[in-house]
């Protein structure tokens, strides 16, 4: 383990793999369950037809194919980002863009969220947002960003995601109109600032009245 | 058994509406909602023989709508629907009263087995 990772490196981050990894599995077996229905659907439909009990439906037969392309698809996108995130404790520092991080991260914390009853919206610039960083380290930073917004709320608003490039740094803000930070997300409070702190940035909560925020600042490249 | 419905629910709508497909091909009368809410929801004005049933969903999960339904109506069976390479989330459904449970992916002639066991059960059939 180098430098970097050793000093990024807590027990948490075991949590967060293992947290990932069975959100990843539990997608993938949904995509996998649906692809066994309609395939056995076809078959049902076949066995149907053969037996002279109904006609196959030209139209249906080809929706239920793309049914099973569309998420057949769908888990490829689901292994690529895994393999993104399997791959990111390979490097204590690469060159990435930010934006593609982000939303890897949002993807991955989306099934959390949606459990939760929250939905994401993120925002992000045409240009990249270059970052030299620990890829591990910034997906679980950003990751308890998300969950700091989600854990204590038990209202409909969805959490905001902003990137920006302000300056030297690379801005992430978090905005949830509904959002009043309780006893969970101060939990992360500590956690998340000293995560930051490693990963050469900050954090900073805004808990004033009427529209609670959180910031993620890192240095750009 | 005859006339045997079902309500199925689970956050994947494909997943609902294609199974439910498959129930109606074989006979069985199958509803299809995505939200625990919308389930109980339905389950004020209709009566299912059997619901299948999600233990992860956005809002209100698998095993406190099944809570509810034990509550409100201790007839109807609950067979809860697990994604878990483990099968923990079934037990603890047990404990709370599920009839019975499956893991993803499901094999539809031991879901339809289990209904209709659970059926009989839900209609007072068992041991007669």
């Amino acid at each position: 383990m180098t430098e970097q990772q050793t000093r990024v490196f807590e027990p948490e981050d075991l949590v967060f793999f293992g947290a990932v990894t069975a959100s990843i599995s539990h997608e993938l077996k949904n995509v996998s369950t649906i692809i066994n229905e309609s395939a056995g659907l076809l078959h049902d439909l076949s066995l149907g037809a053969e037996a002279g009990r109904r006609a196959l439906d030209p139209s249906r037969i080809k929706k239920m194919s793309e049914d099973i392309a569309r998420n057949i698809e769908r888990s490829v996108g689901i292994l690529n980002r895994m393999n993104r995130f399997a791959h990111s404790v390979d490097e204590p520092r690469r060159n990435v863009d930010l934006r593609d991080l982000l939303l890897d991260t949002v993807e991955l914390a989306r099934r959390f969220c949606s459990v939760h009853g929250v939905e994401l919206r993120t925002t992000a610039p045409p240009e990249a947002v270059p970052v030299a960083t620990y890829v591990f380290g910034m997906h679980r930073a950003l990751f308890m960003a998300i969950q700091a917004t989600v854990l204590d709320v038990q209202g409909v608003l969805p959490t905001e995601i902003s990137l920006s490039r302000e300056g030297d740094n690379a801005l992430v803000r978090l905005r949830r109109g509904d959002w009043v930070p309780g006893e969970q997300a101060t939990a992360r409070r500590s956690s998340l600032e000293r995560l930051a702190a490693a990963l050469g940035g900050q954090v900073s909560w805004d808990d004033a009245a009427g529209r609670p925020e959180l910031e993620l600042r890192v240095p750009a490249a | 058994m005859d006339d045997l419905r079902v309500l199925l629910v689970d956050d994947e709508e494909e997943l609902v509406e294609t199974l439910a497909e498959r129930l109606e091909l074989r006979g069985i009368s199958a509803e299809a909602v995505t939200r625990g809410e919308d389930a109980l929801r339905l389950l004020l004005d209709y009566t299912f023989d059997v619901v299948l049933l999600d233990v992860k969903m956005p809002g209100i999960g698998g095993l406190e709508v099944l809570k509810l339904i034990r509550r409100q109506r201790p007839n109807m069976q609950v067979i809860l629907i697990t994604g878990h390479g483990s099968t923990e989330d079934g037990e603890n459904g047990l404990e709370e009263g599920a009839f019975d449970y499956v893991v993803k992916p499901i094999d539809i002639e031991t879901l339809i087995g289990k209904m209709k066991e659970a059926a009989r059960k839900a209609r007072g059939l068992v041991g007669s």
